[in-house]
């Protein structure tokens, strides 16, 4: 079926195991060419690249990294998927050839395809490091397609590889299946296959073994299922073991076959090696947790600190810009235009782009601790924890990059597997206190409480916004994401030092995502506060000596802030904090410039904040101040969250539940607190 | 030169009467039968035997003795036991009473090329600087000479001690997972160390390193074996 003799369009599948050296061989051949999307409907990254060769087009595709293609996982499913069907040419597998055995599981499974297979034998430099050797040629022949050694990080072997590659397509040989299953399992196969009758001999095997493995197959005959089930009972029965065991353990048995066939030298043991002595010390019983809590405070320094000083050259930019328009407008010829682009587009754009370095940052660091293998410690070492929480390993690392902002932190969730796991951090992530209510905090804190007081205050909200997250997560495993925990079945990848190159595409993959979906969605909603927080416009507002709390007082903002008055009121909150709590939503940190405007300051910015504190000191207690900042950590997080939320769900309809459940749950627990706090006498001033 | 091997049982008796000759009282039927823990018929049946190779020198009611050719390969026996006895307890580390026994097992199939390899490889340990102490802290580590044979499941395998997985119990999806990254029946496994916090573990299988949690290597059955993966 693949006996094209001069294919002018070539499809190449890239396959393998995670940290097989996979994406960089694949950065190699695509160099500038590639592209980053996703497989419709899951947020699975899908990187492909179109090439020229020779006159000949190569659309080459990197398929997720796994470890089986028996569909367990969406990305199993893709994987398989599309190697099955029917587009790819040829499916290169890049194999890790310190970890070989292993990788030739997966072999196993791609010899059953029916496509072309050449190899990549990739890190193969470090395995001979490690005293390993292999016979090539005799590989490939046990393999059924081309041999190539790479090096994943100088692209050494890469042109041959594509050129391996194209020969094996060109040539049209299918890869036999290399597996022997034993005779008994042998005779059952061919019997289920036989019942598939539309198939060729090769797809009639491959969709027998996957009916016997237990993968579900809705198209199969009945016949075929059935015998597969009866049969597997049988087999079970005699081998003592479930009938997938027995078939991994086949193919393993092919696996280690060809390794002791190909693989010269001393043996390799993981015992000696460099990475048991990096893991002696970063996972060791003391000082494996010291060490990380200090690793993890580089991290959160180089993303909030050294982004910091960019973040404000590209804020006083936008500034500068918006004066610049301000200045050379024609006065008094289409203000409302003026406000819109300056307001509007540069206000919305700049929320897009003053996140940019702490993203750039913060990918970076991400795809440093990846690529390095800690990540997967971190895992490890925090899973326990997590795992009471209701939550994974992995999830620390959102949450803790949650402190300085919540919208990375989101985009960081990537990390898990499964999707269980991942929304529920998305859902609790929110409730982390962010960098932008550090700023309401740092106005209401001191305006109400005594400085001896101030401390505590702002310790306790970091916890109950912690205490909330893990409620909310036990509360969401026990309803909505029941059912068994994910297993906690991890490779702890050996410690590799990334080259720059890969560290810096990475980063800049997942940045440009960020740009293109969530700054898309922020900039809309930004545009839509804008409009309200403009019209309709005050009759009078022309004129200068109308205060601007007026202006926004008759604004749709404004109106909604006293619509919503009877629903705050219980919680201590007149109309003009309602306001400046619609405002928050486009950032939290807007809050408190609403507040300075409602009360006639102007932007509550420097030296203003001092008479804004006196102002609220006057109009509320220490109570209310404390109801508001409970409010703000609780209630509906920014927009730029829900569209990271939106984003990364693929869903309005999970965005949006967050919105609600968050108000929700703000709202009932600031309830309590505030009228709990007025029976209790503490609501005078 | 080709080197005469006799049965083990005849090597026995050979090394039992060179040790009881050298006493006062001299090697003598009732004696030989008590040492080699057998009836004192069949130690008649066996000197007969060995008297009819021309190894042994044996009179009824008195004392057994050797002739020249059965002394030479009554010290050749006896000399691989006290070679092998002495790697045991020197460069392996084991105890008198474990070397002795283990050396008795040996001593009847271990070629001298064995035997030099071995004196080898103690005096090689002893002449580097520090390889003496490595070999001793990594012996120490693997804590293979405990309990070999002992089933239990993953979780109760001691760091540094591997195990032969016999059975995989848990349910699909986990156990296609678990078979899929090679914890398959017949793999050899071990647990390389926990984490700090208690729960996940670390293993070694196939040659890298796998974590799961507790909860998980509870369900997996293994048979201890001695010495590293």
């Amino acid at each position: 079926m693949n006996g094209r003799s001069m294919p002018s369009r070539l499809v190449v599948l890239l396959a393998g195991n995670p940290n097989s050296g996979k994406t960089s061989l694949f950065n190699w051949m695509a160099g500038a060419h590639q592209h980053v999307g996703n497989y419709p409907g899951v947020t699975v990254e899908k990187k492909s690249a179109r090439l020229t060769r020779d006159g000949v087009e190569i659309e080459l595709v990197d398929l997720p990294g796994v470890y089986s293609l028996l569909a367990a996982s969406p990305e199993e499913a893709i994987a398989r998927d599309e190697i099955l069907s029917g587009t790819a040419s040829v499916v290169i597998q890049v194999l890790d050839a310190t970890n070989l055995e292993r990788n030739l599981h997966l072999t196993a499974q791609l010899t059953e395809m029916g496509v072309p297979v050449a190899y990549a034998l990739n890190m193969s430099d470090e395995a001979a490091r490690n005293g390993l050797e292999f016979d090539l040629e005799r590989m490939s022949g046990l393999l059924g397609g081309p041999v190539v050694p790479t090096n994943g990080s100088t692209g050494e072997g890469v042109g041959a590889l594509l050129a391996s590659a194209r020969l094996a397509a060109a040539g049209g040989q299918l890869c036999p299946s290399r597996v022997y299953y034993g005779a008994d399992l042998e005779e059952v196969i061919a019997a289920v296959a036989s019942q598939f009758e539309g198939d060729d001999a090769v797809s009639a095997r491959r969709r027998a073994i996957g009916l016997l493995d237990g993968i579900s197959d809705p198209h199969a005959p009945s016949g075929a299922a059935d015998l597969a089930a009866r049969e597997a009972a049988r087999l079970e029965k005699r081998g003592g073991r479930p009938l997938d065991v027995q078939l991994a353990e086949a193919r393993y048995g092919f696996a280690l076959g060809v390794v002791t066939e190909v693989a010269r030298g001393t043996a390799h043991y993981v015992r000696c090696d460099r990475t048991l002595r990096l893991d002696s010390l970063l996972l060791h019983r003391v000082w494996g947790l010291p060490l990380f809590v200090f690793l993890m405070w580089i991290v959160f320094h180089l993303v909030f600190t050294l982004g910091e000083p960019p973040m404000q050259w590209i804020e006083a930019g936008l500034g500068a810009l918006s004066d610049g328009i301000r200045a050379v407008w024609p006065a008094g010829t289409a203000p409302l235009l003026q406000s819109l682009i300056v307001d509007g587009v540069i206000g919305g754009v700049g929320g897009v782009v003053s996140f940019l370095p702490n993203i750039l940052l913060l990918f970076l660091a991400i795809a440093f601790l990846e690529d390095t293998g800690y990540m997967a410690r971190v895992a490890f070492l925090m899973d326990r924890l997590m795992h009471k929480m209701g939550l994974h390993g992995k999830s620390f690392i959102p949450m803790l990059i949650g402190l300085g902002c919540t919208v990375p932190a989101i985009l960081a969730t990537r990390m898990l597997e499964s999707r269980r796991d991942r929304f529920t951090t998305i859902l609790v992530t929110p409730f982390v206190s962010c960098g932008a209510r550090l700023t309401i905090y740092a106005l209401l804190i001191p305006s109400f409480f005594a400085p001896r007081w101030r401390g505590w205050v702002l310790w306790g909200l970091y916890m109950a916004g912690i205490a909330a997250a893990i409620g909310v997560a036990r509360l969401l495993r026990g309803t909505v994401f029941r059912g068994e925990q994910a297993p906690f079945v991890m490779e702890l990848p050996p410690y590799r030092m990334p080259t720059w190159r890969s560290v810096a595409i990475h980063m800049w993959d997942r940045a440009w995502m960020y740009l293109q979906k969530a700054g898309t969605v922020i900039l809309a909603i930004s545009i839509l506060l804008w409009a309200l927080g403009t019209f309709p416009r005050h009759p009078e507002s022309g004129r200068h000596e109308l205060a601007q709390a007026e202006i926004l007082e008759y604004t749709a903002i404004g109106r909604i802030g006293k619509w919503i008055e009877p629903a705050i009121r219980p919680l201590g909150f007149d109309w003009r904090v309602g306001t400046a709590l619609a405002g928050a939503f486009a950032a939290k940190e807007v809050f408190v410039a609403q507040m300075g405007i409602v009360y006639s300051l102007g932007s509550a910015s420097g030296d203003d904040s001092d008479s804004l504190r006196q102002t609220l000191r006057l109009h509320y207690t220490p109570l209310q101040g404390l109801a508001m900042m409970l409010f703000c950590l609780l209630s509906a997080p920014c927009v730029a969250t829900i569209a990271a939320t939106r984003r990364e769900t693929n869903s309005w309809g999970w965005a949006l539940g967050m919105l609600l459940g968050m108000t929700a749950i703000a709202w009932t627990v600031t309830f309590l607190i505030y009228q709990a706090g007025m029976r209790l006498g503490w609501g005078g001033f | 030169m080709k080197i005469e091997r006799l049965s083990a049982k005849a090597e026995d008796y050979l090394e039992t009467i060179l040790r009881l000759s050298e006493t006062l009282r001299g090697a003598r039927t009732g004696d030989i039968a008590e040492a080699l823990n057998v009836q004192p018929p069949t130690v008649s049946a066996a000197l007969k035997s060995l008297t009819e190779q021309g190894l042994v020198d044996y009179t009824p009611y008195g004392a057994v003795g050797l002739t020249p050719k059965g002394r030479q390969l009554a010290e050749d026996v006896a000399g691989r036991h006290v070679a092998l006895r002495r790697f045991f307890t020197d460069t392996l580390g084991m105890s008198q009473e474990d070397a002795e026994h283990a050396a008795c097992g040996m001593e009847h199939d271990a070629t001298p090329l064995v035997l030099d390899r071995m004196a080898l490889l103690g005096d090689f340990l002893r002449t580097h600087p520090g390889m003496m102490e490595k070999w001793k802290a990594m012996r120490e580590t693997a804590r293979g000479e405990r309990a070999p044979g002992v089933e239990s499941s993953l979780k109760e395998l001691p760091p540094g001690v591997r195990g032969v997985v016999m059975s995989v119990d848990v349910a699909d999806s986990l156990r296609k997972r678990l078979v899929e990254m090679g914890v398959t029946p017949g793999v050899l496994i071990a647990v390389e160390r926990v984490a700090p916090l208690g729960d996940p573990i670390a293993v070694e299988v196939r040659g890298y390193r796998l974590s799961m949690r507790k909860a998980e290597a509870a369900r997996i059955r293994v048979k201890w074996r001695p010495g590293l993966i």
